[in-house]
């Protein structure tokens, strides 16, 4: 039952989508689309899974102050304040969830304010909703604005069209005073700007810093590494040489001043090292690759393949 | 805290994370440590958030509201503008099946009942596996395949046709490098060396274009430093 | 002087360190030079360009910051070639690092001198000229569902309204009117788009990869199955060339020529010293 179960599982779907392939019923097509909306579906908790193992093997570090374990009460940190930050403002913006602050301005439109409504007139708002806690910003001719803040959801189909005229229910104006009724103003949506900021400032350079440390450590291995002992090695280095200057734009220039009969030629190089010898592996990885895969895609629908059902099995 | 304030601080962040994470050139150290780590939690913290609000709203509970009839005032609107209703749709009531799968996952949390966890990875994997025979051997194989051959098509003695005639050579001598169900020797052997002159000369390519894409990286942080950070640089 | 030899030998940090110089000096003092175009980037360039005003192009967007130096700018670029061919632009995200990056990139075209209309707000109206649908779980599978009905899947764009009510979604229900896809990717996701997107639907598939991914995508492109390929950094300088709007790209290409040649430069000092040592050691062992 404990691998039997399993295994049937997997011949069985593996057999119906394969045959699914063949079938353009529209029943076929029906199994099609609810079998890669429940993989979605599944999806999401093995990304649960992940997140929950990472969580465990730092708190264990932790909890048993094991070598560097101050390391992970800082990753313990990063993800609880991240996420947490996220879910705040992804709440207090159901329509939009976790998107950065939109300002959009309509210069060629125009308002009618009172003291507590306001009615926009743009084609730019056709279709648009206006969700509580966005703001509509009239701005002045000389410079200088005032806001008030829409209390109530209210989109521009509320009214049965897309007119591009919505009129939204709006807290008090500052001052009190309502402006005079003019031609242009802006619809502010807020949105998820802190989640955004840490995503800026944290996970953009980290990230990419992370990657760009790797091009000290190419510069080192070319160094240390790549010598031309035999043969092979020195058709790697002659491909990589050729593809490196075929790149590099001042020897392209030199090289057309130099030899102006054949300026193109470090880029025809390049062109021809990857449309030819380079073509030629790699189909050939690809093809055995796709062989490759399909044999195991059987024999894993047939159950002679089992690594997947772990241990125990 | 105003739009400039907390740009100059986020871009002083970014700058110290940064020259933490170089600080690695020189020796492993503590600052080292501490920028690659807080990488690991922010990054797992924006997929948590992330993945909430577009992956388990719209595939977990969307279609469980919408198979119970629950509407919230921003739904109700949508199906009005569309010109539709807001009733219970039973039949999305299904998703009850996935999301049981799903949860079998955290099966492995129970003793005794950690097999359970096969059930999910049988039903994804077979079906993945399903799917994909068909295309892969179609994109993968066959159209490869056919795109090795039909060059010939007009083998005229010119630079086309010798280009063909190398990309088959080589295509069929690579494959006889990863062919190791024969001995490599004889002719085998000769044709399994040409395999590999090609596999170098295709690596050596590679290797040059992961120089062009590392360096890239480097040049953009490079850019940052000296431009937002020390405003070196014009905007 | 052998001792120096020695140094640099065992010691990797002066090689580091004379990284950082070749890298910080061409930034500071950055000199353009032409770009040539490759065949791979100039079938891209084509490509778009063969596409009618009203047609729709779908940009997908599966890399995150560690791959954006190099991705980014193809994007951009790309983007200004299809708002000034007057296509739809339709945006979805296949990884959830990559959505913010593909808001700012359609932000900074959008807004751009280039697109902005008389009264000063930008002439492109989202909705009207395009539409994001921001991230989405699913990756292949995400594919798939695309190819069968986009507005019954998405049903939302990231703005929260419904796609069956913008007008650039007019007519679209699947890749049937989707004339094109281009794929910004910097892992798996360029086989996902000609397995599942070409092989299933038949869509026209072109990509925009890192450096990295360049010299794998070869097969794709020789068999037709990929009608385009903008190669890392430098292909996306080269597109820039094509549509006559050099930026980050274009700038970035210079320095990265200066790194190149110190590159060749230590790998050709690595080979002069090895056969040095070489033939030292074999004429110190005359048997």
């Amino acid at each position: 039952m404990r691998t039997t179960l399993p295994l049937a599982i997997c011949l069985v779907m593996g057999l119906l989508m394969l045959v699914q392939w063949f079938v353009p019923h529209p029943l076929s097509m029906e199994l099609f689309r609810r079998v890669n909306d429940w993989m979605l579906t599944i999806g999401v908790f093995a990304l649960v899974l992940g997140i929950g193992s990472l969580i465990m093997v730092h708190t264990r570090r932790v909890r048993r102050q094991t070598a560097n374990w101050p390391y992970s009460v800082v990753v313990l940190l990063g993800l609880v304040v991240t996420a947490g930050v996220g879910f705040v403002e992804g709440f207090a913006h159901p329509l939009r969830g976790l998107e950065t602050t939109q300002a959009l301005p309509y210069e060629e439109g125009t308002y009618t304010a009172k003291a507590g409504t306001i009615t926009i007139r743009d084609a730019g708002v056709k279709g648009v909703t206006l969700e509580k806690g966005d703001r509509v910003r009239v701005l002045y001719e000389g410079g200088g604005h005032t806001d008030a803040l829409v209390t109530t959801t209210v989109s521009d189909a509320d009214d049965g069209n897309t007119d591009g005229v919505v009129t939204a229910a709006i807290a008090a104006w500052r001052q009190g005073v309502p402006p005079e009724n003019g031609t242009a103003f802006a619809v502010i949506h807020p949105g998820a700007d802190v989640f955004n900021w840490i995503y800026e400032y944290f996970y953009v350079p980290l990230d990419s810093t992370m990657f760009s440390i790797l091009a000290f450590f190419i510069a080192s291995a070319a160094f240390r590494a790549f010598r031309a002992r035999n043969l092979e090695a020195t058709l790697l280095l002659l491909s990589a040489c050729i593809i490196i200057l075929g790149l590099t734009t001042p020897f392209i220039y030199v090289w057309g001043k130099v030899l102006p009969m054949i300026p193109e030629a470090p880029t025809a190089a390049k062109d021809w090292i990857l449309e030819v010898p380079n073509l030629a592996m790699r189909r050939a990885i690809m093809l055995g690759v796709g062989l490759g895969s399909v044999a195991q895609a059987f024999r894993i629908i047939f159950g002679i393949e089992r690594t997947y059902l772990g241990g125990g099995g | 805290m105003t739009q400039s304030m907390s740009a100059t601080l986020g871009i002083w962040i970014a700058a110290i994370l940064t020259l933490c994470l170089y600080s690695f050139l020189y020796h492993d150290n503590p600052f080292y440590k501490f920028a690659e780590h807080l990488f690991v939690g922010v990054s797992a913290g924006y997929l948590v958030a992330r993945q909430y609000f577009n992956a388990f709203l719209p595939y977990v509970w969307e279609p469980l509201k919408r198979g119970v009839g629950y509407f919230s005032e921003r739904d109700l609107r949508q199906l009005t503008q569309a010109g539709e209703t807001a009733h219970a749709q039973p039949s999305e009531l299904i998703v009850v099946v996935p999301i049981i799968l799903g949860l079998l996952f955290f099966a492995q949390f129970a003793r005794g009942h950690g097999w359970l966890v096969r059930i999910p990875v049988s039903f994804a994997l077979g079906a993945s596996m399903g799917m994909g025979v068909p295309v892969v051997f179609k994109e993968q194989v066959y159209k490869q395949m056919n795109a090795a051959i039909i060059p010939f098509d007009a083998l005229n003695g010119s630079a086309v046709a010798i280009n063909a005639i190398i990309v088959l050579v080589g295509t069929i001598a690579a494959l006889t490098y990863f062919f190791f169900s024969m001995e490599h020797r004889g002719a085998v052997g000769a044709v399994s060396r040409v395999g590999m002159w090609f596999l170098m000369i295709g690596f050596g390519s590679a290797f040059g274009n992961t120089v062009m894409n590392r360096v890239m990286l480097l040049i953009q942080r490079v850019e940052f430093l000296l431009r937002e950070w020390l405003h070196l640089l014009p905007t | 002087m052998n001792a120096i030899w020695s140094f640099i030998r065992t010691d990797r940090r002066f090689i580091f360190l004379v990284v950082a110089v070749t890298v910080i000096v061409p930034v500071l003092v950055t000199i353009p030079f032409p770009v040539p175009v490759s065949n791979a980037t100039r079938a891209a360039f084509n490509t778009m360009e063969g596409l009618k005003p009203g047609d729709a192009v779908l940009l997908s967007f599966s890399y995150g910051p560690s791959s954006m130096a190099e991705v980014q700018p193809q994007v951009e670029a790309v983007m200004r070639h299809a708002f000034r061919k007057g296509l739809r632009v339709l945006t979805v995200s296949l990884f959830p690092d990559a959505a913010p990056l593909g808001s700012r990139a359609l932000a900074r075209v959008v807004d751009s001198d280039e697109f902005r209309s008389e009264s000063g707000g930008s002439r492109l109206v989202e909705g009207t000229d395009y539409v994001n649908f921001g991230y989405r779980l699913g990756t292949d599978t995400l594919i798939r569902r695309l190819g069968q009905n986009i507005p019954q899947f998405i049903e939302t764009d990231v703005r929260g309204e419904r796609l069956d009510a913008l007008p650039v979604m007019q007519g679209i229900q699947n890749f049937d009117q989707i004339a094109l896809v281009v794929d910004f990717a910097a892992g798996d996701s360029p086989d996902w788009w000609v397995v599942d997107g070409q092989g299933r639907y038949g869509v026209k598939v072109a990509v925009g990869v890192t450096g990295v991914m360049v010299s794998q995508q070869f097969p794709y492109l020789n068999s037709g199955q990929l009608a385009g390929l903008i190669g890392g950094g430098v292909g996306a300088a080269e597109y820039e060339n094509l549509i006559n709007a050099p930026a980050t790209a274009t700038r970035r290409v210079a320095t990265l020529a200066f790194v190149h040649l110190l590159i060749i430069a230590i790998v050709i000092f690595g080979n002069v010293l090895y056969f040095r040592e070489q033939r030292a050691a074999a004429e110190g062992d005359p048997a």
